[in-house]
């Protein structure tokens, strides 16, 4: 904003006020705070109001869906190894949409306020489920998902040996 | 001229005649010969930089893995009394290798020494006899050690992609004077932690979807209304 | 902040993953470490002091048909040749000349000349032209000096019936003759004699039994035949004792008559005159089962020497000399256990070895014919556990200060052997009945003292209220505090004195002394890994070795003095069980072997303390005689109340007892559960047995009475015409299988067909076109079913098994292919478990997939076993003990039968090797780097408290010890973790970030205030 001439200016008088400036110089006047430089629209807001409010509450509630294709392309670039890249994509993939699950009861009080709240809301708890089994469909491509037999191999307790046998050659 | 010609004639025919003896004598002979005469099979070792004294002791000779056993002498040089057949010579030494040779000895006594094959059992690719060793090279039984190198990590792919970045973030401020106001402005419009811009649209027709809603026009209407101002 | 953390994350990640390391190998550094080796010779037959040239070495011929040289001063082997085993390299005769060393083996078939001092060979002799028969008898051997000369020694041989003469200083062949008339002479005896002309005569005389001499008279240089004559005697029978002496006599021990038969064997005369019969009681002898004995063996110079020896009971011998017709006395020594002669100066010495009258030390003398050299009696005392004196071995040499000087070398009952300075202090020994070790276990040590009580605390003791159980707990960790700062005091000693104390490669084996039983108590406690285990050998003379694991050193033997080793298919064995281990505080652990008595055929059964060595029963210090022969013994896995295994016995009559007694309740509860088996080998038949109760008639009283009979519930005849059964492999009891089946490509199971009752019977023999043959057949023994058979044609043995969780690996020559090849054998049971919770052999799952593989090999083997581990989830290896000495260590991944010629996807997934016909031994395979080891009998493995660890220990003629471990050290850190760098790394960057941080907030403040 200003130069650097104008700040040594500014700071040898900073709390010195010089009314006898020209109207040219009006620019270097520093706006008090809170002032902001726009003009507002009254009562035409009223009326925009609750389009708005369902406009931002739609907002809210498509956030999850609008990751989705972000997530997949994120999913195919990271491929089906298993190293800590895709490791981090698939947990952050997962926390999100778990986190937001758990925050569902403060999203709902945001959404109060729009006459679609419950379609709303449906949406938004919708799409975060379908965050998760995309997660999840990526564990199984990894192979991080216990569906196979060989899964549970390792939880398989040896036999008991029901007959004791012993002998060999003859003495 | 005419006795030379019936001299070297009859000289050929007697050795014609005293080869097939010989022959007749040897094919005569093999029925006779017994299954399990032994023949002797001579070979040498030899290792070069290393003294006789140091390497005989420890080096042992293996016919067929054991079956047989020879010994060697003090100048290397061995000799091995087998039936016939077809036998695998090894010389085995903690510290040397040495290369297995096939040796064929058969029923005349002829020996013929060729390249060990196991795969090929009856493939010939022959070597000198009598048989002559020297070692391929050392035994190495052991690996190294790997040596920590700093070189090693700054390659990797890891450290790389993380330590890169933060010098950058460090180094070129320092080379910028970031006070400048005009320098401020353009970093702050490289940042990529600006919200998209087009998100809006796709909130914006689903709330048209479910009613309700002032068309956007208006809102830009008054926008330019208060910058007219 | 968050930065600067990153970076010390990632660094330490990095670092991590530089180290990994890519295939197992060992490290220069890890040389002699935690492994050791040993080397013996076997029990000697023949011993020869060196005095020629620098008298370092003694040079011995053992059953083992090894040939060595020992230093005299340090006990350890020189240099050593192990001939063939069998009859082709028994050494008949070892010569020593003082410049060269002559062996005679495999019956007279072959002549070696070796130098003394380095044992390189010289020259080889054959004396026949054909390959050596199998069956031959003793041979005679003489050395001679032609013309009397000793520049031109000669040995004559008997083989086959012609006798060669070789000149021993160039090893050529000087003349072979057959011998006429040998047909029905059982064996020859050599002797030199001059004819009428002075020509040298070399008589051959060949003894029928019941008939008498034939005497062959050959001239001593070309073999011409000079005559022929006989002496009929038909008092000689098989084993009489005959010897020759100069001046053309024989001498023959007549026990019947109790006399002495001497003849002249006189040329040109047909017939002989005869024996001349000398009644020993004319001489006032003690007399009972007497024998002559020559002075020196093998070697004969034609002189005045017309002495003998006339061993005349078990104790007593007498030097006699002949004198005309008659025999007189040169001494008579009462109560000798052994006695030798050798040379001093032209003169023959006699020694002595006796045990004096308080039989607790030997006597040692010396005798001149002139009487005994009082300077020579040395009194000893041979170290405990060595049984009795049966061999000495004597050299008489000028001293520094020129009087008369011995070194005596002295082998016991127990095999062992003793070298005797004058000044009666043994120099060294030598354990040599390791070398004939027939089974090896290990054992863990036991807890330390304080962890101990720490089990008393939580122990049995019931009734204890809170707070003496907390007095005591606080009195034992006040006693551990004590403990670990003394441990901590020795700690430091040590280093002060240096460190770790590598061994050589020859170390003898010695007897540990300890200050006091604390100090050895010490010692033999656990340490964190259990890595530090009680090695126990039971070898065959009866003599049991308790080896320290970490060096080899012994630590306690015992010797059983009337026990023999077990035959069991041709093989000598000596079963040795391991019935308690160290687990179970307070139970003292205990080891049993099973042995056959000498005196009778009836069994043995001894128990010990494997930690200490003493008998676990005092009263029974030499065990116990079971009252009937047995069949089979074998160990099960059921414990009684004081968690011991039980052994159970099945005698000759079919009946069964336990041992111990007091176990008999246990197995009677669990008396259908238990099988037995037993596999004849000539006759080819297996018969399977379930217990039943006796009758109560036939229940008898006494220690060891049976209480089972044995019913038999199946019989397997295979074929035994031409075939015998050589192996019957069954799987190791306390074996532990991890995973119950393999993970295949698409993610299945492929599971295994783990039939714990499975044993791998082979047996190897000829098939009707008389080419070699070799049957594997895989028999449950509860049931008799063969689960799998397969044939191996134009295939030789010797074959070696190993037989571990579902698979078998053997190798075996194939003759028509003239190579060695190993075989692959593995049994699953298919895409699911038909009972994944038992195993039952009676209602077993259907018949297994048997996936099998042949891969060419270019080794032959000494032994084969794998590795083991306490929970089985490290890989296994299979390991090899090759001829050319060294052990191999294969990882089982590449003797998998499912390794695929061409592989696809899902095999790789699997993670299959692609099939090559030759499997090839790397060089960083080989666990013994450059120890190579000779004469191995077997190896054994067990394992240690680490998972990833194994122990291995190869014994027969060499032992060798060392840790094997398949997946690398994947449990512990590595030798050369980085502690300085990270340290250093760690620190650096903790400090980087606290003083950024410092700086940080400085410039914001600075930056806030512009």
């Amino acid at each position: 904003m200003a130069t650097s001439v104008n700040v040594v200016k500014n700071r040898r008088s900073k709390w010195v006020i010089d009314l006898t400036r020209s109207k040219q110089e009006r620019v270097d006047v520093v706006s008090p705070v809170g002032y902001t430089d726009r003009t507002l629209s009254e009562a035409a807001s009223q009326e925009k109001d609750s389009t708005l409010v369902t406009k931002k509450c739609w907002d809210i509630a498509l956030a999850p869906l609008k990751q989705l294709p972000m997530n997949l392309f994120l999913m195919y670039m990271a491929g089906n190894t298993i190293s800590i890249f895709p490791i981090m994509m698939v947990g952050m993939m997962v926390w999100r949409p778990i986190q937001a699950l758990m925050s569902l009861k403060a999203t709902f009080r945001l959404l109060e306020g729009s006459p679609q709240s419950y379609i709303q809301m449906f949406v938004f708890f919708v799409s975060n489920l379908l965050g998760i089994s995309l997660a999840l469909y990526k564990c199984s491509s990894m192979g991080l998902l216990p569906i196979y037999s060989s899964d549970w191999l390792s939880f398989l307790e040896p036999q008991e040996r029901m007959e004791f046998s012993g002998g060999g050659l003859t003495f | 001229m005419k006795t030379v010609y019936v001299r070297t004639v009859l000289c050929i025919l007697t050795r014609l005649f005293l080869l097939l003896l010989a022959y007749g004598e040897d094919a005569v002979d093999s029925a006779k010969r017994n299954p399990n005469e032994l023949f002797t099979i001579e070979g040498k070792a030899s290792v070069p930089g290393m003294k006789a004294s140091e390497w005989i002791p420890a080096t042992k000779i293996l016919i067929d893995g054991g079956t047989y056993q020879g010994f060697l002498k003090s100048d290397g040089s061995f000799q091995l009394f087998v039936p016939t057949g077809s036998y695998v010579i090894d010389l085995t030494h903690p510290a040397l290798d040495f290369e297995p040779q096939r040796v064929d000895v058969n029923s005349k006594g002829n020996k013929r020494a060729r390249k060990l094959n196991n795969i090929q059992p009856n493939a010939v690719s022959h070597l000198t006899y009598p048989l002559r060793f020297k070692p391929k090279g050392q035994m190495n039984y052991f690996q190294k050690r790997e040596e920590f190198r700093i070189i090693d990590i700054l390659k990797s792919p890891m450290v790389i992609m993380m330590v890169l970045p933060i010098v950058f973030l460090v180094l070129i401020p320092k080379l910028i004077n970031t006070d400048d106001p005009e320098i401020k402005k353009e970093m702050q419009s490289l940042n990529l932690m600006n919200p998209k811009q087009d998100m809006p649209d796709l909130s914006e027709m689903v709330t048209n979807l479910f009613g309700g809603g002032a068309p956007p026009q208006k809102k830009k209407e008054k926008a330019v209304k208060g910058k007219k101002k | 902040m968050a930065a600067s953390s990153s970076i010390t994350t990632v660094t330490l990640v990095a670092l991590f993953l530089a180290h990994f390391p890519s295939f197992e190998a060992l490290y220069e550094d890890q040389v002699g470490k935690f492994d050791w080796r040993q080397q013996y010779v076997g029990n000697i037959k023949q011993c020869i002091i060196e005095h020629g040239g620098t008298r370092r070495h003694i040079f011995v011929s053992t059953d083992a048909n090894v040939l060595a040289g020992i230093h005299a001063k340090t006990g350890n082997v020189a240099w050593r040749h192990i001939f063939r085993q069998g009859d082709i390299g028994v050494i008949n005769a070892l010569i020593y000349t003082g410049q060269e060393l002559v062996t005679v083996t495999g019956n007279g078939f072959a002549v070696r000349m070796w130098d003394p001092s380095s044992g390189v060979l010289q020259w080889e002799t054959l004396t026949s032209q054909t390959t050596p028969m199998e069956k031959s008898q003793t041979p005679a051997v003489l050395k001679f000096n032609e013309e009397n000369s000793a520049k031109k020694p000669r040995i004559a041989v008997t083989y086959a019936g012609h006798v060669s003469v070789v000149n021993i200083k160039n090893g050529e062949e000087l003349w072979k003759d057959a011998i006429p008339n040998s047909d029905s002479v059982q064996d020859f005896l050599l002797q030199v004699s001059t004819d009428e002309d002075d020509d040298g005569v070399l008589v051959v005389i060949g003894r029928v039994p019941g008939i008498g001499f034939r005497v062959v008279r050959f001239n001593a240089k070309d073999g011409s035949v000079l005559g022929q004559t006989q002496i009929p005697s038909p008092w000689v029978q098989e084993d009489t004792k005959c010897i020759t002496l100069s001046g053309d006599k024989i001498v023959c021990a007549d026990t019947q008559s109790k006399s002495i038969r001497i003849a002249t064997v006189k040329p040109k005369q047909q017939t002989q005159s005869g024996f001349i019969s000398v009644p020993l009681i004319k001489l006032q002898l003690q007399i009972q089962d007497f024998r002559v004995e020559p002075l020196e063996k093998f070697s004969m110079d034609a002189g005045d020497h017309q002495s003998f020896v006339l061993r005349l009971n078990e104790e007593s011998i007498a030097w006699v000399k002949l004198d005309g017709d008659d025999i007189r006395i040169i001494q008579n020594i009462p109560s000798v256990l052994a006695h030798s002669f050798d040379l001093y100066k032209e003169q023959y010495m006699l020694t002595t070895a006796s045990e004096d009258q308080s039989k607790r030390f030997i006597l040692l003398q010396s005798f001149s014919k002139d009487g005994e050299v009082a300077s020579l009696k040395n009194r000893i005392q041979l170290p405990t556990q060595s049984g009795s004196i049966i061999m000495v071995s004597a050299s008489h040499m000028d001293k520094k200060d020129k009087s008369i000087g011995s070194r005596v070398l002295v082998k016991t009952s127990d095999e062992g052997l003793h070298l005797i300075q004058q000044g009666g202090q043994i120099t060294w020994s030598r354990e040599e009945s390791l070398a004939s070790a027939l089974s090896v276990e290990m054992v863990d040590l036991p807890v330390s003292e304080t962890e101990a009580q720490f089990e008393d605390e939580f122990g049995t003791k019931k009734g204890d209220n809170i707070f003496s159980m907390f007095a005591r707990r606080i009195s034992t960790q006040m006693s551990q505090l004590q403990s670990y700062f003394v441990h901590l005091k020795k700690k430091i000693e040590s280093f002060q004195h240096g460190g770790v104390v590598h061994h050589g490669v020859d170390q003898l084996t010695y007897a540990v002394q300890y200050e006091s039983d604390e100090t050895m108590g010490e010692y033999l406690t656990r340490d964190e890994f259990s890595l530090h285990k009680i090695i126990i050998v039971a070898t065959k003379p009866g003599k049991v070795f308790g080896l320290d694991s970490e060096d080899g050193a012994i630590l306690w033997s015992y010797f059983l003095p009337n026990v023999a080793p077990i035959e069991r298919g041709g093989k000598l064995t000596l079963p040795l069980m391991i019935q308690r281990t160290t687990a179970h505080f307070p139970n003292p652990p205990q080891c049993t072997i099973i042995a056959k008595s000498k005196d009778s055929d009836k069994n043995v059964i001894f128990s010990f303390n494997p930690i200490n060595g003493k008998p676990s029963l005092p009263e029974y210090p030499v065990g116990q005689v079971l009252p009937n022969p047995l069949r089979q013994a074998t160990m099960q896995n059921i414990v009684d109340l004081e968690f011991m295994k039980v052994i159970v016995l099945l005698d000759k009559d079919n009946k069964v007892s336990v041992y111990p007694s007091t176990a008999e309740s246990i197995v009677a509860k669990n008396m259908d559960k238990i099988y037995l088996f037993t596999a004849d080998s000539t006759s080819g038949a297996l018969n399977g047995y379930r217990l039943l109760p006796l009758e109560e008639n036939e229940l008898l009283k006494g220690e060891f009475h049976p209480i089972f009979s044995a019913e038999e519930v199946w019989h397997v005849q295979l074929p035994s015409l031409l075939q015998r059964i050589t192996h019957v492999v069954s799987k190791r009891p306390t074996e532990e299988v991890h995973s119950q089946g393999r993970v295949l490509g698409d993610r299945t199971v492929l599971y295994k067909y783990l039939n714990p009752n499975l044993v791998v019977v082979i047996s190897e023999g000829e098939d009707a076109t008389a080419k070699s043959h070799v049957t594997v057949y895989l028999i449950d023994v509860v049931t008799g079913n063969i689960v799998f058979q397969t044939d191996h044609k134009r295939v030789e043995g010797p074959v070696h098994v190993v037989h571990s969780e579902n698979w078998v690996v053997y190798h075996f020559w194939n003759n028509r292919f003239r190579r060695n090849e190993v075989t692959v054998l593995e049994l699953f049971e298919g895409k699911s478990q038909k009972n994944s919770t038992a195993f039952s052999s009676l209602d077993p799952p259907s018949a297994p997939l048997v996936e099998r593989q042949s891969y060419v090999f270019s080794e032959a083997l000494q032994a084969i076993t794998t590795t083991q581990t306490e929970k089985g989830i490290t890989s296994k290896h299979v390991l090899m003990v090759l001829q050319s000495g060294g052990i191999v260590s294969l990882p089982k991944r590449i003797l998998d039968p499912r390794r695929p010629l061409v592989p696809t996807q899902q095999h790789k997934e699997e993670g299959l090797i692609p099939y090559t016909p030759e499997l090839v031994v790397p060089q960083t395979a080989y666990i013994n780097y450059n120890q190579s080891v000779f004469g191995v009998r077997s190896i054994h493995t067990s394992p240690a408290g680490l998972e990833s660890t194994c122990l291995v220990l190869a014994y027969g003629l060499d032992f060798y010890f060392t840790r094997a471990t398949p997946s690398n050290l994947f449990d512990v850190l590595k030798e050369d973790f980085d502690y300085l760098l990270i340290g250093t790394v760690l620190i650096g960057l903790l400090v980087a970030a606290i003083v950024t941080r410092r700086l940080a907030s400085m410039k914001a403040l600075r930056q806030a205030w512009q």
